[in-house]
């Protein structure tokens, strides 16, 4: 890790042919972008997205603005999932030429080696949701989301620290069937304790948890924001979004009966149905890592 | 008894702090709120809640917390206001300092740790205050933080914006409160700075800030216009009041305090949903009263300013742009989250009507609407290109919530697209122009979507009428529970257009973009479709989404059935049918598979008695066997219905007419009582369950 200074000056000593950022944008670090406007630059975006915007931004025209600024900087905008390609193409925070998408990825040998979930036979199902509680992963809602599913059978692991964990801890007080588990790391463990992932966040770029759960061979739940649906249903243009994908379910709508509607939905379905849910999953991850490496490969041959 | 005074206690030492909390109507936050003092980390405080006359269940959720913890009072009052209540509740308390808390703001645990230490440590402080993070509407962290100048309060400050941004964030020694004197009772706005003034023109306390984030306010979005213009008279009032004991300092700071409330109320307007100009207004007055402020703080008035002309200005062009496309994606959410937030209470609901050539039977529907027995709602009836002066009817109506939509001809499906497209309501129901509601249809079906959140669709039972209105005394039974997409496919429960209510959501689950017309628009119902569009978007519902159709027992649609209508003609309405199974084998070719053939079988059967009803029992006859044809298990499946269907073609072909009517409707009479008698039972069944039909799986 280095400093700004540290930055700046060895950027100085080196002379790179290429800087690439994977830093947030904003209008305070929009000067140092300016700075290096002689040389190439790529952007990796990670931090904004449609639904960024929707939950964050009191002036749309304001961050749109900052962002074209940063952009026009850039050699190329590399968007992490088509998702937030199609938002960056519709604000026209860039001309489409100089985006590229590379979606998103991590090695995954770890979590295609965990077996596959047993079929229930019956007993409960075993729910993982896992991340930062912040309200970002809206975790607040699906806790929300069980209270209008009180006799449904199930177990709910919910992993992870962060601010919003006392308010957390307070939703799932009255609820037996959900366990707050501090951070962990060893996250294949996890998924191979469970029988599904739910992801209910507000907004996510991309989302690396519903990759690992699908390389986990674990059906998914996930809110229809971002980067999120297009990891689990196959999106045809201009047909009706499903909501019952290869992977998995995605939420119908952004309240909590929504999202209580998809859990019932998983939880009624057979073991059948979840076995597809989970070898689909685990083949569509099986290549995500090589593919990602293809793909930066090509973009370092575009820009010269 | 909870003001009963015990004697001798154990866990209940001398209050250090008496919290005082003023409860109007706000059940929705209270219990959060209440959660924050509990869970603070200093425990001698005693919570005086001051309930000022609320209707709803706000009082209930305070007793039963003082039940279990004797550190909670609660004093009731009619409606009195605000600072009534803060006054009342300041003087039932006896610890030496005082805590204000609103009923939807969040505390911080140490919150009262930190104020309590530093008045013990300062004597000379008569309020403190910490730092206030903003929550959303719905409470959740905003990041946030009220900025604050470092420099030590003056009295001037409190004419301008409230440095202390909401009450709930102080705390006061009580000896202040009693040498000042208490809220101005009429006040409801501005009552705090008004006081906060009072102390500060008195001189003998400091007014200091925490340098801490201790207080969360909550902002909502609600609200109406009228509320920025009482809070306008509320600050003049101030005005008015200081005047009174600071006549120097008002003279010096009038105009640029104005204009700094002015530019306050203007920022404010933004957040709400009200016409622009109204926010454009309240800048220019700011504006007028002190040019200077533009110099003086560039930044917050410029961009106030930037703000609040602009929206008036690209208000207007952005409705006229998004009047006949669907709402970008980002307004579409706005509304959608406004709603989700008072769907405790009573959520709008969007009638839609199409409305074509039915100027005989619009009137009777329209006013089965107007007289439903729930309140909110709004009617849009869509004239789809109507030769005949349905429209007109429509128009010599004068109520506020009805609005009329006319475009050329696009069918049934496309008449209800557009009115989907207007509809500003987080459920739809959709009424055909020559069917008729019973007056608590809606009230009903909200009650259903309420008690049952992943229920999406809810449908009734619908009475057979004839075309002059009389009940036939037969309905459509359909099974309301357990439907699946096979069920729809074969034996469609969600009978009839008129029959259906559903959640705002739904419809986005199914949502799609198409060109159909010139530009690009958002379609629901498939406007491809002429026939059988209905079954066509239940088919998608039940696929595409995860929503639980189910339906309630009572018959609450009148449907009217009419020959020559549409659905007289059978083969146009065969062919547009199998259509439905081509489109739905592309997206779910498994279904299709597994049930197509008996899903054709069901589907003749049905057009065989429709040919019969409609007087054409050789046709009818032809189908029938088509159907057995095609599905002979039929026969096992519903073998009474199959042999009714079958031997009444034949009879209708054998008989003399006359004697075939008479059969008819001695069967029809037969038919109506045994099905009173089914819903009957059911509806006794299920009454003592009324608001969990979910969560009751069997019958």
């Amino acid at each position: 890790m280095v400093g700004p200074e540290e930055l700046n000056s060895t950027l100085l000593d080196w002379n790179p042919d290429l800087l690439v950022w994977h830093r947030a944008c904003s209008w305070k670090g929009l000067p140092s972008l300016l700075r290096h406007r002689g040389q190439r630059q790529i952007l990796f975006e990670h931090h904004y997205c449609a639904g960024f915007e929707r939950h964050n931004v009191p002036s749309t025209f304001r961050f749109r603005a900052m962002l074209k600024l940063s952009y026009a900087a850039m050699e190329r905008v590399v968007a992490v999932s088509r998702a937030q390609r199609s938002w960056i193409e519709e604000a026209q925070l860039i001309p489409p030429s100089r985006t590229r998408v590379l979606l998103s990825s991590r090695t995954v040998d770890d979590f295609l080696v965990i077996p596959a979930p047993a079929p229930a036979g019956g007993r409960p199902l075993t729910l993982l949701a896992y991340g930062r509680l912040t309200p970002q992963k809206g975790f607040d809602r699906l806790l929300l989301a069980l209270r209008h599913l009180p006799r449904a059978r199930l177990r709910l692991l919910l992993v992870g620290s962060g601010p919003q964990q006392r308010e957390l801890e307070a939703l799932a007080a009255a609820d037996p069937r959900v366990e707050l588990v501090g951070a962990s790391r060893d996250i294949p463990a996890l998924l191979a304790q469970v029988d599904a992932v739910v992801i209910p966040s507000r907004w996510e770029p991309w989302g690396n948890v519903c990759l690992e759960a699908r390389a986990a061979g674990r059906p998914v739940i996930v809110s229809e924001v971002d980067g999120l649906p297009e990891q689990v249903v196959a999106s045809e243009n201009g047909a009706a979004a499903p909501h019952h994908g290869p992977c998995g379910l995605v939420v119908n709508g952004d309240s909590d009966s929504a999202l209580a509607a998809a859990l019932e939905a998983l939880l009624s379905s057979s073991d059948q149905q979840r076995r597809s849910w989970s070898e689909e999953g685990r083949s569509s991850a099986r290549s995500a890592w090589s593919d990602y490496v293809d793909a930066w490969s090509q973009l370092l041959e575009e820009v010269p | 008894m909870a003001e009963l005074q015990p004697t001798e206690t154990v866990n209940a030492p001398e209050p250090l702090i008496s919290v005082v909390m003023p409860i109007y109507n706000a059940a929705a936050h209270l219990s959060g709120t209440l959660q924050t003092v509990l869970e603070q980390s200093l425990t001698a405080w005693e919570l005086i809640a001051v309930d000022d006359g609320s209707t709803d269940a706000s009082a209930r959720i305070v007793v039963e917390l003082a039940e279990r913890d004797p550190r909670l009072r609660l004093l009731r009052q009619p409606n009195a206001g605000v600072s009534v209540a803060r006054n009342r509740g300041v003087a039932a308390g006896r610890a030496p300092l005082i805590a204000f808390l609103d009923s939807d703001d969040l505390w911080h645990p140490d919150k009262l740790l930190c104020h309590v230490e530093r008045h013990r440590s300062d004597t000379g402080l008569g309020v403190s205050f910490a730092r206030v993070e903003f929550l959303s509407p719905e409470g959740r962290h905003t990041g946030t933080i009220a900025s604050h100048s470092c420099r030590a309060l003056t009295p001037a400050d409190f004419l301008y914006e409230n440095p202390t941004i909401t009450t709930s964030n102080w705390v006061l020694r009580r000896e202040v409160f009693e040498a000042v004197g208490g809220f101005i009772p009429e006040m409801s706005y501005s009552e705090d700075l008004e006081w906060l003034l009072r102390v500060a023109c008195q001189g003998s306390w400091r007014i200091e800030l925490i340098n801490r984030v201790l207080t969360y306010y909550r902002t909502s979005d609600g609200g109406l216009s009228a509320r920025l213009e009482r809070m306008e008279s509320g600050w003049l009032r101030l005005v008015e009041e200081a005047r009174r004991y600071a006549p120097s300092l008002v003279e010096e700071h009038f105009a640029r305090a104005q204009a700094t409330h002015l530019r306050y109320l203007a920022r404010r307007s933004l957040r709400l949903k009200i016409p622009p100009e109204m926010g454009s207004a309240f800048m220019a007055r700011s504006l007028r009263s002190d040019p200077w402020l533009l110099l003086r703080e560039p930044r917050r008035t410029g961009l106030t300013a930037l703000g609040v002309f602009g929206r008036s200005i690209l208000e207007p062009l952005r409705r006229r742009r998004t009047g006949s496309h669907a709402a970008p994606p980002a307004l579409a959410a706005e509304p959608l989250a406004v709603h989700t937030a008072d769907s405790s209470t009573e959520p709008l609901v969007s009638v839609v009507i199409p409305l074509y050539n039915s100027a005989s039977t619009v009137a009777a529907s329209l006013d089965s609407v107007l007289a439903q027995t729930y309140p909110n709602i709004e009617i849009l009836v869509v004239d789809d290109g109507s030769t005949d002066d349905g429209v007109g009817l429509c128009r010599q109506y004068n109520d506020a919530r009805l609005r009329i939509v006319q475009q050329k001809n696009r069918g049934l499906a496309g008449a209800r697209n557009t009115g989907i497209r207007h509809a500003t309501g987080s459920i739809l129901a959709f009424l055909d122009s020559d069917d008729l509601w019973l007056p608590e249809k809606v009230e009903r079906h909200v009650q259903h979507l309420q008690a049952n959140p992943v229920v999406g669709v809810s449908y009734s039972r619908s009475a057979f009428i004839d075309a002059a209105g009389r009940p036939l005394g037969i309905y459509q039974t359909p099974p309301l529970d357990g439907i699946t997409p096979e069920l729809i496919l074969c034996r469609n429960p969600i009978s009839n257009g008129s029959c259906v209510v559903m959640r705002r959501e739904v419809l986005d689950g199914i949502r799609f973009e198409a060109n159909l017309y010139g530009s690009p628009e958002s379609y629901w119902f498939d406007d491809s479709f002429r026939q059988s569009e209905d079954i066509e978007c239940w088919l998608r519902i039940a696929l595409l989404t995860q929503w639980r159709i189910e339906g309630i027992p009572e018959a609450l649609t009148l449907y009217r059935v009419s020959s020559g209508g549409l659905s007289a003609n059978i083969e146009k309405q065969f062919a547009s049918w199998q259509r439905v199974l081509d489109k739905t084998a592309h997206y779910a070719p498994e279904l299709i598979r597994r049930q197509g053939e008996r899903a054709l079988g069901y589907q003749l059967r049905y057009l065989a008695r429709r040919s019969i009803r409609e007087g054409q029992p050789r046709l009818g006859v032809k189908l029938a066997h088509q159907a057995l044809n095609h599905y002979p298990r039929l026969w096992r499946e519903e073998p009474i219905r199959t042999v009714i269907t079958l031997s009444a073609a034949h009879l209708g072909v054998l008989l003399p007419q006359s004697l075939y009517r008479l059969l008819e409707k001695l069967m029809m009479k037969i038919t109506g009582l045994m099905q009173r008698l089914k819903m009957g039972l059911q509806a006794r069944a299920l009454s003592p369950l009324s608001g969990s039909l979910a969560e009751s799986g069997e019958k």
